[in-house]
């Protein structure tokens, strides 16, 4: 009886020094640079040494640094897959934002942004695509911006397709056009 | 060697066809964009405000000597291109942006890849490629995007280069087939710039 108390001790000793206050907080991606606002409260993380395989709804923000593989459902969050994360599957969010792999269908209703680490495989919609200098991107991009009231449709000058901007703007923290 | 490659890195090359690629493009309708290469923040950023669809091919890179392979027969070439490009079967691409990819084909792939992309060909599909000016002088292997709507972007592709094919501007045309050049400009970097139009005599 002695040996079942004791090890029961041990174990919930065990339990508080894994999960207890002691427990060092799990990490958060700080996404300032970005300009991709995660709610660090209610995120849940598949962290680094983790590997899931199923479906994910979410009900908050997601950040994933280990691998996943199956879909995500995260229609109205933000979802982040970190530097070393690797996602395979299907991925709905309303923010996207890609350091490691992914390799799926990606639909965002916002934005998507694939930063100079991230690569992505696969076809993807949205209304604002963003790549830093050096993120690899394969595949078919819909884009459809955000409508913005306009007159009526108007043929094309010569010298500039009519919505395509002079220059493109820089995205993220790597400048891309040379000084 | 060194200082070469510096000086060529990340660069933006002053493009006189780019507009015309545009010009027919009328503004209510979805743009539909072939690129042969990966995809550039720089394209992407260009038609990031443009309810368009963008497709990036990924195929200009060190694989593509596969394609040159004389162990091949044609059918197999053909094959091997369409499940590379992986080009939805009903789509016709008002914008082609080929790039170099023609410096790196030799004829027999050359054919057998534009066989391939002419189902995805409307009559006012308009294409971007760039050439070899000297074929004696060197060509930096690179990856190109648009800067904006008078200047491409490129920078240094780091993969190891394919083999070049000089093509000379008669068999070029030749080989062409369904498209053929209307206007050239040089660019530096020993280029030249050529805006493909649908060949109207085929």
């Amino acid at each position: 009886m002695k040996d079942i108390v004791a090890q029961a001790g041990n174990f919930v000793r065990s339990f508080i020094h894994r999960f207890g206050s002691e427990r060092p907080p799990l990490p958060t991606i700080s996404e300032q640079s970005f300009d991709i606002k995660v709610d660090e409260k209610k995120q849940s993380m598949v962290a680094e040494a983790v590997a899931i395989v199923g479906q994910l709804n979410c009900q908050g923000d997601l950040s994933i640094e280990g691998q996943f593989k199956g879909s995500i459902q995260a229609a109205k969050y933000t979802v982040v897959i970190g530097t070393n994360g690797f996602a395979d599957g299907d991925i709905a969010a309303n923010n996207l934002l890609v350091k490691g792999k992914v390799v799926g269908e990606i639909s965002v209703a916002d934005r998507i942004i694939i930063a100079k680490t991230g690569t992505i495989i696969g076809n993807l919609q949205a209304a604002r695509v963003e790549l830093e200098n050096g993120a690899k991107y394969k595949g078919v991009i819909e884009i459809n911006p955000i409508e913005q009231a306009e007159t009526a449709s108007e043929p094309v000058s010569e010298n500039r397709p009519k919505k395509l901007p002079p220059t493109p703007p820089v995205t993220g923290t790597s400048a891309m056009e040379p000084s | 060697m060194d200082e070469l490659q510096i000086s060529v890195e990340n660069t933006q090359l002053s493009s006189s066809l780019l507009a015309p690629l545009f010009s027919q493009i009328t503004n209510d309708q979805r743009l539909k964009i072939l690129d042969m290469g990966m995809a550039l923040s720089a394209t992407v950023n260009f038609f990031g405000q443009t309810k368009s669809r963008l497709q990036f091919c990924g195929l200009i890179d060190s694989h593509l000597d596969q394609y040159n392979d004389p162990e091949y027969t044609q059918a197999e070439r053909v094959a091997l291109f369409k499940s590379s490009l992986n080009i939805q079967a009903d789509v016709k691409f008002d914008v082609i942006l080929f790039w170099d990819i023609f410096c790196y084909l030799s004829a027999p792939a050359m054919v057998a890849f534009l066989e391939v992309l002419a189902p995805h060909f409307h009559n006012q599909t308009r294409a971007h490629c760039i050439g070899q000016l000297n074929a004696r002088q060197k060509m930096v292997f690179s990856e190109y995007g648009i800067s904006k709507i008078d200047a491409l972007y490129h920078q240094l592709n780091d993969s190891q280069p394919p083999k070049l094919y000089p093509h000379t501007r008669h068999d070029f045309a030749k080989l062409l087939g369904y498209l053929q050049v209307d206007k050239s400009c040089l660019l530096s970097g020993n280029r030249v710039e050529n805006l493909l139009l649908l060949n109207q005599e085929l």
